[in-house]
């Protein structure tokens, strides 16, 4: 007994096969919708967590091949100023190769060649301004300390006073 | 194609539902979220500054200043001494954690001593870091020692140059 109908042995068969039956005389007729709002939402959403991390910094340092970067958490923004990029293969100062590191340490005159007609072209563009001795230097994360303060220490000789070390900006590794 | 409002026209009479074309919308979101993912920078370069004012034609410190030397060890350990006029007034030594700087300690000392040094008034006098590293030490971590001494407001960072 359910409610008032009473439930007999065959009666669900009996349905099913009625059923059955009444599917075979029509046509069955398909209609999809789609859901537009959720997908605008999740654009929007998209757009707007996009727009959030956009940066319109003029000056975005290019990564060199090779180099990971430190991570530090107190970095400061970058500035317009040449690159000296050491991985460790290969010492690269404003694209242009200089040498291997151990090699350019031992001459580094082609370095030092660079780093003065750098300084020259700065100058010339510059020529009511003190030469204020910016540059980036990117070095991998692996390489040794000591090998970098060298070529920090050719970089002040040649009076680049303000070494800025390119970091990965935040917390992350 | 969307509409706005559910009810359907009824009764003959002319329909107030606006109908809003979703295509062009879809398209324009699209787009945007093309050009964002192209011109997005996921990893933020940014830079730590070392001014390097021994044996350059930078201006000389006017002020009474301080120097704090850390020196960085093959053990891993840090040998920090700051001085006043060229004479050492404190030294200590931070033990390795491990086979790992213990950059923690060096945090805890470095907020002491910015407490220490600031005068009532909230002036303090200029305190320069300078670091001795060591091949033992790879750059990662003269660049972690750099990011802590600077997060406490140490400007002044130098390098020393270590040839080994």
């Amino acid at each position: 007994m359910l409610g008032n109908q009473v439930l007999r042995v065959g009666t669900f068969n009996k349905h099913l096969v009625a059923r059955k039956h009444k599917k075979k005389n029509y046509k069955k007729i398909i209609v999809a919708s789609l859901t537009l709002t959720s997908m605008v939402d999740m654009f929007s959403l998209l757009v707007i967590f996009l727009l959030q991390s956009f940066s319109n910094s003029p000056e975005v340092m290019a990564l060199s091949k090779g180099i990971t970067l430190p991570a530090a958490v107190t970095a400061g923004a970058s500035i317009d100023a040449p690159v000296l990029a050491i991985s460790g293969s290969e010492v690269v100062l404003d694209q242009k190769l200089i040498g291997e590191p151990a090699k350019v340490l031992s001459a580094p005159q082609p370095l030092l060649t660079r780093l003065q007609d750098l300084r020259g072209t700065w100058q010339a563009a510059h020529p009511t301004e003190k030469f204020t001795g910016d540059i980036h230097l990117q070095a991998d994360r692996d390489l040794p300390s000591t090998l970098v303060s060298q070529f920090i220490s050719i970089l002040i000789s040649q009076g680049y006073s303000s070494v800025r070390l390119a970091v990965a900006s935040g917390s992350g590794k | 194609m969307a509409s706005v409002g559910g009810q359907p026209n009824q009764g003959g009479k002319r329909s107030l539902d606006a109908e809003i074309n979703l295509v062009p919308f879809i398209d324009l979101l699209s787009m945007c979220i093309c050009f964002l993912l192209m011109t997005a920078i996921w990893v933020e370069v940014g830079s730590i500054e070392i001014r390097q004012i021994l044996g350059t034609d930078a201006s000389p410190i006017q002020k009474e200043s301080l120097d704090l030397q850390i020196r960085l060890a093959a053990n891993k350990s840090m040998d920090v001494t700051l001085e006043k006029a060229g004479k050492a007034v404190q030294s200590f030594n931070i033990e390795a954690d491990g086979s790992a700087l213990k950059l923690s300690k060096l945090g805890n000392y470095m907020a002491q001593l910015m407490g220490a040094i600031v005068s009532p008034d909230g002036t303090s006098p200029d305190l320069t870091a300078r670091v001795i590293p060591t091949s033992a030490v790879n750059y990662a971590e003269l660049v972690s020692v750099l990011d802590i001494v600077k997060g406490y407001g140490v400007s002044n960072l130098a390098v020393v140059p270590v040839k080994e």
